[in-house]
């Protein structure tokens, strides 16, 4: 069976898989802040009074929600050439994955900002915390709280939204696994170690995410 | 002379079709202990609210120390700044420890600096008799402690006007009476309170006045050992009767 | 925008043909999620722990990554070749297949114990009690689920294009390049909008059906 899953592959491109390593996660990285960026902006926007600002609040989260990922990769890198916009490859998928993950992440803090009991907010304004204030102090650390399960997930569904960049050719993990699949036609071999590659990187995020929330919001929950 | 604490003129609130409060007028005197009684649905609650602007209302007056109350106005954060609440299900910030829930408005709202927000936190923990417990998060603390660290943190503000809603309503009986004693303790010490309760004993005790609400006005008030043992209203009469 | 008019023809057909491989893909997710949804609430812990990884690997690996392993991988394995409509529908159904299991188990496990137990006292057997008692009530929590999955089948296959898999962003990219306009994307969009959005409206429908009839 050597010829179908050749361990000496790993090492010999090891250069180049933690080459591509790294570039997914400074990808994911600047993915996830800019996904950060729109969802809060996201949220703000469908959140307002004004019925115009909450309309285009509420249509930019439905349509990303409804649309595959690829077609804005696609659009913002070749699209928006014909209408005179060029953007390069890395900015093209972090603005994609971000403005996708911002549509997930306008929704969570949604959800996570009515489950904060208005009483809260009530209490914060007894006490003379103007609103802003009582945002700051009061409700975005218990929204944060209710939140951070779920905006782990999503950091983690970014993560993996990187190895779509591949197709406009940013030097990530997948882009290398295929290049050196190319090359030596052990696709077996080399799709194997990407595939593990990220299941090690997702699954420690997943551990360190529930260390985070155990360590910073487990006092919270007392001894109830 | 004593100066006027509260004035309460003709108070009018709807909710939709409900009337909760149907033009109540009384006045509170600085220093005086205020209790009032009342059925559930009768307005108490929501007269409360309506004082420190955390409701509006249709019609009618509310002044705190001379201050005009209108809730949406931006005058209204004065009238907080010298009005402190505490609720029936106590409020505390669950992602705070005890200090930094007292520490929490000095320090952002009046802008005070960390060190004496701390001062004072140390002082009033110390006061309410949470001295050691200043670390410990609400979810790790007892009912009744819990509304000891709320009513520190309405303290921390200075206020000169103190608004109960039910304090001890949500407790167990063993620690009811830890928060009735801080509240008796800031009765003698001068405090202008209203408080809202079922505690009749409480009321008899260390009010000045009782206030009994009825169907949003004032249906009787009067001194503790009037009302108590001698109401003229039979409403009044039927209330005290059931709650005996 | 005009430029694209004479193309509308092909982006529905497109669409279609992305409508085609979902619902393919969908039907043989859920035969994996039950299948693989009894292996998980079975009482083999070995048979747990399995279904459990290969849950964990689907939802730790992209879908890309998925779709490039059965395309270009799995024929090495089997010396078989698969055409990109095969893989994809493959790779599709086994991405599908480890959602549709979380579906189900929390469906099955939606059903309190105490039915169990009035079923056994009832001398019905465990299959007989899947059938008629469990399943019906366990399809209220799995069937909204299905159809979130279902959403996302129908974007996950403009993955396959990456394959050669012909489908509507693929169709789109095509026309893309020979008029040089932004309109066939946009127009795609719009198609997935619609498919997309008016599923999740008609899952809304079937779970408001399901939480005010009979409980």
């Amino acid at each position: 069976m050597t010829s179908l899953f050749d361990p000496g592959l790993f090492w010999r491109y090891r250069s180049v898989i933690v080459a591509g390593a790294a570039t997914t996660l400074l990808l994911g990285a600047c993915s996830v802040a800019a996904s950060f960026v729109f969802g809060l902006a996201g949220w703000l926007l469908k959140a307002s009074k004004l019925r115009a600002c909450a309309w285009a609040g509420g249509a930019y989260v439905e349509a990303l929600r409804n649309t595959p990922d690829l077609l804005y990769i696609y659009g913002l890198y070749f699209g928006l050439v014909t209408v005179g916009v060029t953007f390069s490859a890395f900015t093209s998928a972090v603005l994609a994955l971000g403005i996708q993950g911002g549509a997930y992440i306008a929704e969570i803090i949604r959800g996570a900002f009515t489950a904060v009991s208005n009483e809260q907010r009530v209490a914060a304004r007894a006490l003379g915390l103007k609103p802003w204030k009582s945002l700051a102090y009061v409700e975005l650390p218990q929204m944060l709280r209710v939140a951070f399960p779920a905006l782990g997930n999503q950091v983690i569904s970014t993560l993996l939204g990187t190895a779509l960049a591949s197709v406009i050719a940013v030097p990530e993990l997948t882009y290398q696994s295929q290049i050196i699949g190319d090359s030596t036609y052990q696709y077996f071999s080399v799709f194997s170690v990407d595939a593990v590659i990220y299941l090690v990187l997702v699954q420690a995020l997943t551990r360190l995410f529930h260390l985070i929330d155990h360590l910073w919001f487990g006092p919270w929950r007392g001894t109830v | 002379m004593t100066a006027e604490m509260l004035a309460v003129d003709a108070v009018v609130k709807r909710y939709g079709p409900r009337t909760v409060l149907n033009g109540i007028s009384f006045r509170v005197a600085a220093g005086e202990v205020l209790v009032v009684i009342g059925p559930s649905g009768g307005g108490k609650s929501t007269l409360l609210r309506c004082i420190n602007g955390l409701e509006d209302f249709s019609a009618g007056r509310i002044a705190v120390d001379g201050l005009p109350v209108h809730a949406r106005s931006a005058g209204i954060w004065e009238v907080r700044k010298r009005v402190g609440m505490i609720f029936q299900h106590f409020n505390l910030f669950p992602h705070l420890t005890a200090r930094q829930n007292i520490e929490l408005a000095p320090r952002r709202a009046l802008g005070l600096p960390a060190a004496e927000c701390r001062a004072r936190a140390e002082a009033l923990l110390a006061r309410v008799g949470l001295a050691e417990f200043g670390g410990q998060y609400p979810g790790q603390l007892s009912g009744g402690q819990q509304q000891r660290v709320a009513i520190a943190r309405a303290l921390a503000m200075q206020p000169k006007l103190m608004l109960f809603d039910e304090p001890t309503s949500a407790l167990d009986p063993e620690t009811v009476g830890e928060v009735l004693a801080v509240m008796k303790e800031l009765a003698l010490g001068g405090m202008t309170m209203i408080v809202v309760t079922h505690e009749l004993n409480f009321a008899k005790e260390v009010g000045d006045r009782i206030l009994f609400m009825d169907a949003g006005v004032v249906a009787e008030e009067g001194p503790p050992e009037m009302l108590l043992s001698r109401p003229q209203n039979p409403r009044t009469r039927q209330f005290i009767q059931a709650v005996l | 925008m005009e430029r694209v008019l004479p193309y509308l023809g092909l982006l529905v057909r497109g669409a279609l043909i992305t409508l085609e491989i979902s619902t393919l893909s969908l039907a043989c997710s859920l035969l994996i999620g039950v299948l693989v949804g009894l292996v998980a609430t079975s009482r083999a812990s070995a048979a747990r722990a399995a279904a459990r990884v290969y849950v964990e690997f689907v939802r730790s690996v992209p879908l890309l990554v998925q779709i490039f392993f059965v395309y270009y991988g799995l024929p090495l394995m089997f010396r078989l070749n698969l055409s990109p409509y095969q893989a994809a529908t493959i790779a599709l159904s086994l991405y599908g297949g480890a959602y549709m299991v979380e579906a189900v188990r929390s469906g099955i496990q939606s059903v309190g114990k105490l039915q169990w137990e009035a079923a056994r006292a009832l001398s019905l057997g465990y299959w007989r009690t899947m059938a008629h008692i469990v399943a019906p009530q366990a399809i209220r929590v799995t069937l909204p689920a299905a159809i979130g999955i279902f959403i996302s089948l129908l974007k996950g296959s403009s993955v396959a294009s990456i394959i050669g898999f012909v489908e509507l962003l693929q169709t789109a990219i095509n026309i893309r390049n020979s008029i040089f306009s932004l309109s066939p994307l946009f127009v795609a969009g719009v198609l997935y909008f619609l498919m997309c959005y008016g599923l999740s409206r008609f899952g809304g429908r079937v779970e408001a059906r399901f939480r005010y009839g009979a409980s």
